[in-house]
C-alpha cells in the first residue's frame, strides 16, 4: 500500500477525496439538524442535468468537451438550486408534500439529464471529452485531476472559513429560526448562506460519490456523530473526520481496483460507521446507552 | 395608563386566510397582560406582528419605549416562542441555549465570551436551573425547558416581554416559580404580554387582558373586561368554563 | 408484431402498473416508499440472478421484494428508536443497500449484461426479445405478461379496498393509515408495492420506477377531487408520457428510460402551471382577487368605524374611487358613507372570518 500511496495519482485522489469528506460531512450536519436529507437527493440527483448540460455547452461554445469541475459546478449547482426552488413552490403551493416532490424532480431534471447523456454519448461525430462523463452517476475518484484538486480545495476552504465565522449565527439560525427573528437578526439573509451551505456540501463530492448517492455522503457522517456527542462544535468535528476518512478510503480502495465506482464503495463504508455509531455508542447507543431521550 | 406597544388598524394575511383583521389595541407599561382567545384567533400572530415577524396588508406597530430603554440594544423585546417549535434533540446544552440570547448584542462574527456567559449564568440562577448548565436540552423536563426558555429572553436585559403559552406543558409547581418570577419583573417596572390558554387563572395573574378572535374583541383591565358576556363573543360558545372563570366578579350581567 | 411495437407495448403496460401503485401512494402521502423500494430491491435481485445465472426464475422476483421489505423494517426499526431522523434513516438505508447492490452487480455480475446502467435505466430495448413459452407456442415477450398480470392484482387490490380508499382521499385526518384494517391492508398493499417495483426493474430501471409512481399520479392529484377520477387521469398521463418519451428515443437513437421520465415530468410542470383552480398561474390571478378584495373591504370597515385612513399601507386613493364608482360608498357632504352595499359586501367578509 505503500508504494500506491507514492503514485501521484493515488496521493492526489486520496487527498481531495478526504477534502471532501471532510467538507460534506461537517456541511452535511446542517442538513442533518434542519432535516433536509430530502432536500439533499432533490438537489444531488437534479444536479446531473446541471453537469450534462453545461458539459454540452463546453463543447457547443469551444468544439472541445470540457470535464473540468470548474465547468460543471457551477452547472450542477445551477440546477440543484432550479430543482430545489421548484420543490419549494411545490410543496408550498399545492397539496402535495415533499417526498412527492423529489419524485417529480426526479422525472424532471434527472430523467431529462439522463437523456441528454446518452444522446451526447451516442451522438455521431462523437463529441471529444465525453467518455466518464457517464461516472456521475456512481462517482469515480480516479478521474480526478489536479485542476480539479484546486477547485475542490476552494470549496472546502471557503466552507470552513464561512463557518468558522459565522458559528454562532448559523447555530441559533439552525436551531431556533423564530427565536432569531425575533431577536432582530435578518434571518432571510441567513437562510440564503445556509443553503449556499447545503448544496456546496453536495455538489463538492459528485465527482467522487455520483448524483445517486451524494446524499449518504452528506448525511451519513452528521447521523454517526451525532451518536457520540451532546455538542455541536464536537459533532461538526466529528463528521468531518469520519467523512474523510470514509471518503478517501473508499476513494483509495476504488482508485486501486478497476472498474469499481467509487460512491458505493464509500456509501458501504459510511453505513458500517452509522450502524457502529448506533449500537455502539456509550451514550445513546442500542447496546451500551445509558441515557435516553426524554419524551 | 402608560402604554408600552399600541397597534393601529393591524392587518395580517397569509395567503387566503386572515388571520388578524382590524386590530386595534394598547398594551400598557408596566403591567401582566393576556392575550385570550380561541384556536386559530391570531394570538401568535399578533406577538410575531409586534415583533415585526411577519408582513402586515395594513396598519402599525408602535414601540412606545422610554429613551433609556430604547437606546441600548437591537433586542428590545424578550420573546418566548412556543416550546414546540424546537427540536430538542439538537446537540447544544443548556448554557448554550440561553447564551442565544446574547446573540443579538454581538456582532455575526462574535462569540459570546466570559461577560456572557457570567450574565448566562444569573438568569439561569434566577430560574433555579443553574446545576443544569451543561446538561443537553433533551434531557430536561417540560417545566425545566420552558425555565431555560425564559432564562434565555431574560438574559437580553428587555423591558418588554412577549411570551407565547408559556405554561403549556408545565407543571404546577413550574408554573408558580414562573410567575413569581415575572411578577417580580412587573415590580422592577417591566412589561409582560403573553399568549395564555387557561382562562381559570386570568383573574389571580393577569393586570390586564385582550381577548381577540381575529378581530378584536375587547381590551381592558381585567377586572372591566374579562366579562361572560365579552368570553361569550370571544369564544363563540356558553360554557360552564366561561361562566365559572367570569364569575368571581359579581358583575351585573345581561338580563335573561 | 416487432419488436418495437412490443417494446412500446410493454412500456406502456409498465407506465400503467406504476401509475396506480403510485396513485394510492400519493393519496397515502407515502410517495417516498417507492423510490426507498426501488433503491433497495437491487441487492436481492443481483444477489438471486448471482446465484442462479438464470433470468427467468421467479426467484428472483422473491429475493428482490425480500430485500424490499427488509428495507421497510430496517427503516422502521430506525425510525422507532428515534436516535436518527426518519427522512435520514431512510436515506442512508436505502443508499446502503444500493450500494451493496452495486457493488455486487459491478464485481460479480461483470460478464453478463445485467451491468450498473441498467440498474438506472432497466433494459426495455432488449425486453421483447425475452419471450414466454409454453412447449413450442411463442406467447410474446415475458415482461408484457408479467407486467400485464401485476395490473390485474393491482385492479383486483383497488376494487376490493374501494371503499377505504375513498375515504382516505377525502378525509384528510385519515391520509397515513388505511382507516378501518390498518395493519392488513399495508402489509398486502406494501407488498403489492414491493412485487410492482421489482417486475418493473428490468424494464423500467429505478429512476423511471420512481418518475412514472410519481410524477403523473401527482399531476393528476392536482386535478381531480374523486379517487375513480385520479386513478383514470394518473393512468392516462402515464400512457402519455410512455408514449411520447418513447417516439422521443427512437431518432435520439437512446434508450427510452431518460425521454419517457422526462415526459412525465414535462407533463407534470404543465399541469401544475396551468390546471384550472390548482395551478400556479390560476392561483395567482385568485391570489391577486382575494387580496384586492380584503383591501376593499379593510378600507369599508374603516369608514364605517369613521377612522382616519393614514394608516393603511396600501395605496388607498384609487381603493376608495373604485369603492364609490361600484356604488359601495358614497360621499355626502365631508364624510363617507357605506351604501347597503357596501355594508352586505363588508358584513359578508366579516362572516366568513
Amino acid at each position: 500500500m505503500i508504494e500506491l500511496l507514492s503514485d501521484y495519482t493515488v496521493r492526489l485522489v486520496v487527498i481531495g477525496s478526504a477534502l471532501i469528506g471532510a467538507t460534506s460531512g461537517g456541511l452535511g450536519c446542517y442538513a442533518y439538524l434542519r432535516r433536509q436529507s430530502l432536500v439533499g437527493d432533490v438537489i444531488s440527483h437534479s444536479s446531473l442535468l446541471g453537469i450534462v448540460a453545461f458539459f454540452w455547452l463546453s463543447h457547443f461554445l469551444t468544439g472541445e468537451g470540457n470535464k473540468s469541475l470548474w465547468v460543471l459546478i457551477p452547472g450542477a449547482i445551477t440546477a440543484g438550486l432550479a430543482a430545489m426552488l421548484l420543490t419549494r413552490s411545490v410543496t408550498n403551493r399545492t397539496k402535495l408534500k415533499e417526498d412527492a416532490g423529489l419524485g417529480v424532480m426526479l422525472a424532471i431534471f434527472f430523467g431529462t439529464g439522463l437523456m441528454l447523456l446518452r444522446w451526447i454519448q451516442r451522438s455521431s461525430p462523437p463529441i471529444s471529452g465525453q467518455a466518464g462523463l457517464d461516472d456521475y452517476l456512481f462517482g469515480m475518484a480516479a478521474a480526478m485531476t489536479s485542476s480539479d484538486l484546486w477547485m475542490i480545495c476552494s470549496l472546502a476552504l471557503l466552507s470552513a472559513i464561512t463557518v468558522l465565522f459565522c458559528w454562532s449565527r448559523l447555530k441559533i439560525l439552525t436551531f431556533d429560526e423564530e427565536y432569531a427573528a425575533g431577536l432582530g437578526l435578518p434571518t432571510a439573509r441567513w437562510e440564503v448562506l445556509l443553503l449556499a451551505l447545503l448544496v456546496i456540501g453536495i455538489v463538492i463530492g459528485l465527482q467522487i460519490v455520483g448524483v445517486v448517492l451524494m446524499v449518504a455522503m452528506l448525511i451519513a457522517p452528521a447521523s454517526a456523530a451525532r451518536q457520540w456527542t451532546h455538542s455541536l462544535g464536537a459533532m461538526f468535528c466529528i463528521a468531518a473526520g469520519l467523512g474523510a476518512t470514509c471518503a478517501a478510503s473508499g476513494a483509495f480502495l476504488s482508485s486501486v481496483q478497476k472498474g469499481l465506482p467509487t460512491g458505493p464503495v464509500i456509501v458501504m463504508f459510511l453505513t458500517a460507521v452509522v450502524i457502529a455509531s448506533v449500537l455502539l455508542s456509550p451514550s445513546r447507543g442500542i447496546l451500551f446507552g445509558r441515557q435516553r431521550l426524554v419524551s | 395608563m402608560q402604554t408600552a406597544i399600541s397597534t393601529s388598524q393591524l392587518t395580517v394575511t397569509y395567503g387566503a386566510n386572515t388571520a388578524l383583521w382590524n386590530v386595534s389595541t394598547e398594551i400598557p407599561q408596566g403591567k401582566i397582560s393576556a392575550i385570550i382567545g380561541p384556536n386559530g384567533a391570531g394570538k401568535s400572530t399578533l406577538l410575531k406582528a409586534i415583533l415585526g415577524m411577519v408582513p402586515t396588508l395594513s396598519g402599525s406597530v408602535d414601540l412606545h419605549l422610554s429613551p433609556s430603554q430604547a437606546v441600548n440594544h437591537a433586542s428590545d423585546i424578550g420573546y418566548v416562542p412556543q416550546r414546540s417549535s424546537v427540536d430538542w434533540d439538537f446537540p447544544i446544552t443548556v448554557l448554550d441555549l440561553v447564551l442565544m440570547g446574547t446573540y443579538g448584542r454581538l456582532r455575526w462574527f462574535q462569540r459570546p465570551g466570559k461577560r456572557e456567559k457570567e450574565a448566562a449564568m444569573e438568569c439561569l440562577k434566577q430560574v433555579e436551573m443553574e446545576d443544569f448548565c451543561h446538561r443537553q436540552i433533551g434531557q430536561l423536563s417540560g417545566g425545566q425547558q420552558q425555565r431555560v426558555f425564559l432564562a434565555r429572553a431574560f438574559v437580553q436585559q428587555a423591558s418588554v416581554y412577549l411570551l407565547d403559552e408559556p405554561f403549556a406543558g408545565v407543571d404546577a409547581k413550574t408554573e408558580q416559580m414562573i410567575i413569581e418570577i415575572l411578577q417580580q419583573l412587573r415590580e422592577a417596572g417591566n412589561t409582560i404580554t403573553m399568549v395564555h390558554h387557561d382562562l381559570t387563572t386570568v383573574q389571580s395573574y393577569f393586570d390586564h387582558v385582550i381577548l381577540l378572535n381575529k378581530q378584536l374583541v375587547a381590551s381592558g383591565p381585567t377586572s372591566d373586561t374579562f366579562t361572560q358576556e365579552n368570553l361569550q363573543e370571544t369564544y363563540g360558545i356558553e360554557s360552564d368554563l366561561l361562566r365559572q372563570s367570569s364569575k368571581r366578579d359579581e358583575l351585573p350581567g345581561p338580563q335573561e | 408484431m416487432s419488436a418495437e411495437l412490443w417494446a412500446l407495448a410493454i412500456a406502456v403496460v409498465t407506465a400503467v402498473s406504476c401509475a396506480l401503485c403510485g396513485s394510492l401512494l400519493v393519496v397515502n402521502r407515502q410517495s417516498m416508499v417507492s423510490e426507498a423500494l426501488s433503491h433497495a430491491v437491487l441487492p436481492g435481485l443481483a444477489l438471486a440472478f448471482f446465484l442462479l445465472r438464470d433470468y427467468n426464475s421467479p426467484w428472483l422476483l422473491i429475493s428482490a421484494a425480500a430485500g424490499g421489505m427488509l428495507m421497510i423494517w430496517l427503516t422502521e426499526l430506525f425510525r422507532s428508536t428515534r436516535i436518527v431522523d426518519s427522512d435520514a434513516s431512510l436515506g442512508i438505508v436505502f443508499a446502503g443497500m444500493f450500494s451493496l447492490g452495486i457493488l455486487l452487480v459491478a464485481n460479480l455480475l461483470r460478464d453478463t449484461h445485467f451491468h450498473a446502467d441498467c440498474v438506472l435505466e432497466g433494459n426495455l430495448v432488449l425486453a421483447p426479445f425475452d419471450r414466454l413459452r409454453w412447449g413450442e407456442v411463442d406467447l410474446g415477450p415475458r415482461d408484457w405478461w408479467l407486467m400485464s398480470g401485476i395490473v390485474t392484482l393491482q385492479l383486483v387490490f383497488i376494487l376490493v379496498s374501494y371503499k377505504e380508499l375513498k375515504a382516505m382521499l377525502f378525509d384528510p385526518q385519515l391520509a397515513g393509515r388505511f382507516g378501518l384494517r390498518p395493519k392488513l391492508f399495508e402489509m398486502i398493499w406494501l407488498t403489492v408495492v414491493s412485487l410492482t417495483t421489482v417486475a418493473a426493474f428490468n424494464v423500467a430501471g429505478s429512476i423511471l420506477i420512481v418518475g412514472l409512481m410519481i410524477a403523473p399520479p401527482a399531476a393528476a392529484f392536482l386535478l381531480t377531487q374523486r379517487l375513480s377520477h385520479l386513478l383514470i387521469v394518473a393512468t392516462a398521463l402515464a400512457i402519455l408520457s410512455a408514449m411520447v418519451g418513447f417516439l422521443v428515443s427512437i431518432p435520439m437513437e437512446i434508450a427510452p428510460t431518460g425521454p419517457v421520465a422526462s415526459s412525465a415530468g414535462l407533463i407534470f410542470l404543465l399541469v401544475y402551471l396551468f390546471a384550472p383552480r390548482s395551478g400556479l398561474v390560476s392561483q395567482h390571478f385568485q391570489r391577486k382577487r382575494k387580496r384586492a378584495d380584503t383591501i376593499e373591504c379593510l378600507v369599508l370597515q374603516l369608514v364605517a368605524d369613521n377612522t382616519s385612513l393614514d394608516h393603511l399601507t396600501k395605496n388607498w386613493n384609487s381603493v376608495l374611487r373604485s369603492l364609490i364608482d361600484r356604488e359601495l360608498l358614497v360621499q355626502a357632504n365631508d364624510k363617507m358613507l357605506l351604501t347597503s352595499f357596501g355594508q352586505s359586501k363588508l358584513d359578508s367578509m366579516l362572516a366568513e372570518l
